[in-house]
């Protein structure tokens, strides 16, 4: 006679299916042609990209009558180092930048492809590098920027830092 | 252009439980092919068996083990079982009194047709014949021998 | 007792399966509406709660992504439970009854297309006995219809009458999903799907979402000319194991209808009968009269928004006092399997 159970395995294992909405499906077109794009509030201008198809602070739907095309350069404003661990599943440290576009109040986080940790530092100029669009999850799709996969150098000279503009939070993910 | 396909996603949550005293005796039980039940202070005989009768008596360490054989109580047939059913042929999900309990089972009967199943049938215990101290450690349940 | 009255309801399309928007976009224009009707502004909301499960969509803090569709800016004072706005719009009640707040926005939403619902909602049975057996919703209401055929005079033509009836009133309601004119003889030539169960017996799946909006004392006929008045609201629930239950009968609820007078005087009951036999069970508990016309909504035999389908109860039987001028009405909301857990509200028109 063996040892009591005293405990219990189980596994909940549940598939969903995540359709594209009609602004993911609007945002991932402009992918395609390699156009970033966000919806502007027609109330407060608040631009989201990739769109929602609504404004949550107005409660507004907005469309692609709102659709506004984004610079797809810009600088590199802050940045974290991300170090293997058990969120990370790479072997190698990699850096995650937040990027102001060219022209506008909107940052994007993403990836740094080709800046190292001991290389980065604010002013960076990147260039986005456009995500496959039939490689995304639907659901990635609308949490951020999944259309993009990465920033890579543009090869332009570095902003200096006194020449990096401040500004209102007036891009939203 | 064609639309995108459809993606999809599979959220996964592993658990390990503890059971309790309680449901330890149970799955320990049947890990060892018994089927156990307790009796409430009020009398009743719970099985599976739980910490506390919901009449508000309290569960006892009286333990009463059976025989594994019973009466449906109620069926429903199940013509083309989920993945995570019990069965994956046609089988009946049933209620089963088993004797010497006051309480249903909710477990598998597997019988060739559905022409098979009634309320009121006889049915015994089939094991797994690899227990771990599960629900599934009964394979399922099938008509008793007449 | 504070008087808390109902004062607007609004319900989006209710629909298999709705893609063009995220939740939130699904619930924002159901939200925007009954502000509309109500005449209230955001900022004369003291209180909001919501009713959803994030299983459904399959999207971790999914009722918290939801607050993008209802303007929750600037911060606003916000709960939420997981489970069907019915019972968010008990906690809404309960919050204006002690004092807390004089106005309420309630809304449920749910979008049970996203994954396969009988698998999702097997997760709400017990971890140790039941779920392992990979049983689902319509297996364990099968087991309850089936005991209910074989120990009352009940008879599969009694279930198909409620669906039939169900599908000629879903007719007249432009939000319903399933309708038909289908007789009760013409439903029973259809094969069984999980037997005794045939497909007609069960509740379609259904994306949908629904808002209320609750106000104490006379402010409420600013906000409405009919009010539907809360005279009372209740919750009860029973033990979860399918084998310690007669599931023929619906204790929970009659000790609700008891407490409310259920079967005094009832014109109309919206009840979440999501099966056919459920109907049955829950009119002999509720003691509803012959008279009473049930689910002239359709019910949610004509569309089964989870986690919506009892805040629209709510919303159908109001609606019967703001438009048809009815004066006593009850809705009744339901959650986990064969009627585990019930909540009644009677409403009554001035």
């Amino acid at each position: 006679m063996s040892e009591p159970v005293t405990t219990m395995e189980s596994l909940v294992s549940l598939d969903y299916e995540r359709p594209l909405t009609l602004a993911t499906r609007q945002y991932l077109a402009a992918i395609r042609d390699g156009r970033l794009i966000g919806h502007r509030c027609p109330s407060c201008e608040r631009i989201y990209t990739p769109p929602k198809g609504y404004c949550p602070i107005c409660t507004v739907t907005t469309s692609e009558a709102d659709e506004i095309e984004l610079a797809s350069t810009g600088t590199l404003v802050a940045f974290s180092i991300l170090n293997p661990d058990s969120l990370h599943q790479g072997e190698a440290s990699v850096v995650r930048g937040n990027v102001k576009l060219d022209g506008i109040d909107v940052t994007l986080t993403g990836e740094l492809t080709d800046v190292t940790p001991d290389e980065a530092h604010v002013g960076i100029r990147l260039r986005a590098v456009f995500a496959d669009p039939s490689a995304l999850e639907g659901a990635l799709a609308e949490w951020g920027g999944a259309g993009i996969s990465g920033w890579e150098r543009s090869g332009e000279p570095d902003v200096p830092a006194e020449e990096l503009e401040r500004f209102e939070t007036g891009g939203v993910i | 252009m064609s639309e995108p396909t459809i993606p999809t996603v599979t959220v996964e949550m592993p658990y390990v439980r503890t059971l309790g005293p309680v449901m330890s005796r149970f799955f320990t039980g049947l890990r060892d092919r018994q089927i156990w039940a307790n009796r409430t202070e009020g009398g009743t005989v719970m099985c599976p068996p739980f910490e506390y009768d919901l009449s508000g008596h309290d569960a006892t360490d009286d333990w009463v083990q059976l025989e594994g054989s019973g009466t449906v109580s109620s069926w429903a047939w199940i013509a083309e079982p989920l993945r995570n059913h019990l069965l994956q042929e046609p089988f009946a999900w049933a209620l089963i009194r088993l004797d010497g309990a006051d309480t249903d089972l909710v477990h598998a009967v597997r019988v060739a047709d559905k022409d098979q199943m009634r309320s009121g049938m006889r049915v015994s215990v089939r094991w797994r014949d690899e227990r771990v101290g599960s629900i599934r450690d009964i394979e399922c349940f099938e008509p008793e021998e007449a | 007792m504070r008087d808390v009255a109902v004062v607007a309801f609004a319900q989006s399309p209710l629909v298999r399966r709705q893609t063009d928007f995220a939740e939130p976009g699904m619930i924002m224009p159901v939200v925007n509406d009954v502000y509309e009707q109500s005449g209230l502004q955001r900022s004369e909301i003291d209180f909001v709660v919501s009713g959803s499960a994030d299983y459904l969509a399959g999207q971790s803090f999914a009722f918290i992504q939801g607050l993008d569709g209802i303007g929750a800016w600037p911060p606003i004072s916000e709960s939420h439970v997981e489970m069907d706005g019915a019972w968010a719009l008990y906690e809404a009640w309960m919050m204006l009854q002690i004092g807390h707040a004089d106005t309420a926005l309630v809304y449920g939403f749910g979008t049970s297309s996203s994954g396969n619902l009988r698998e999702v909602l097997t997760t709400q049975l017990d971890p140790y006995y039941l779920a392992p057996t990979g049983i689902d919703c319509v297996a364990t209401a099968a087991l309850q219809a089936r005991a209910l055929l074989d120990r009352t005079d009940h008879t599969e033509l009694d279930m198909a009458e409620v669906a039939a009836r169900s599908r000629r009133s879903a007719m007249d309601n432009p939000h319903a999903q399933v309708k038909g004119e289908a007789t009760a003889t013409e439903l029973l030539d259809e094969p069984y799907w999980v037997d005794p169960l045939r497909r007609h017996d069960c509740p379609p799946i259904t994306d949908g979402a629904a808002a209320v909006v609750l106000v104490a004392g006379d402010r409420a006929k600013d906000a409405c000319e009919r009010p539907g008045w809360i005279r009372g609201i209740e919750h009860r629930v029973e033990p979860h194991y399918l084998g310690t239950r007669d599931l023929t009968v619906s204790p929970s609820t009659e000790a609700c209808g008891e407490t409310l007078g259920s079967n005094d005087g009832i014109e109309v009951a919206e009840l979440s009968a999501t099966f056919t036999h459920q109907e049955l069970i829950l009119r002999a508990a509720l003691g509803l009269g012959d008279d009473t016309d049930v689910n002239p909504s359709g019910g949610p035999l004509a569309a089964n928004p989870l986690m919506a389908t009892g805040l629209i109860r709510v919303g159908e039987a109001f609606d019967r006092i703001r438009n048809d001028g009815k004066r006593r009405v009850l809705a009744h909301a339901t959650s986990g399997h064969c009627l585990q857990q019930n909540l009644v509200c009677v409403l009554e028109g001035d």
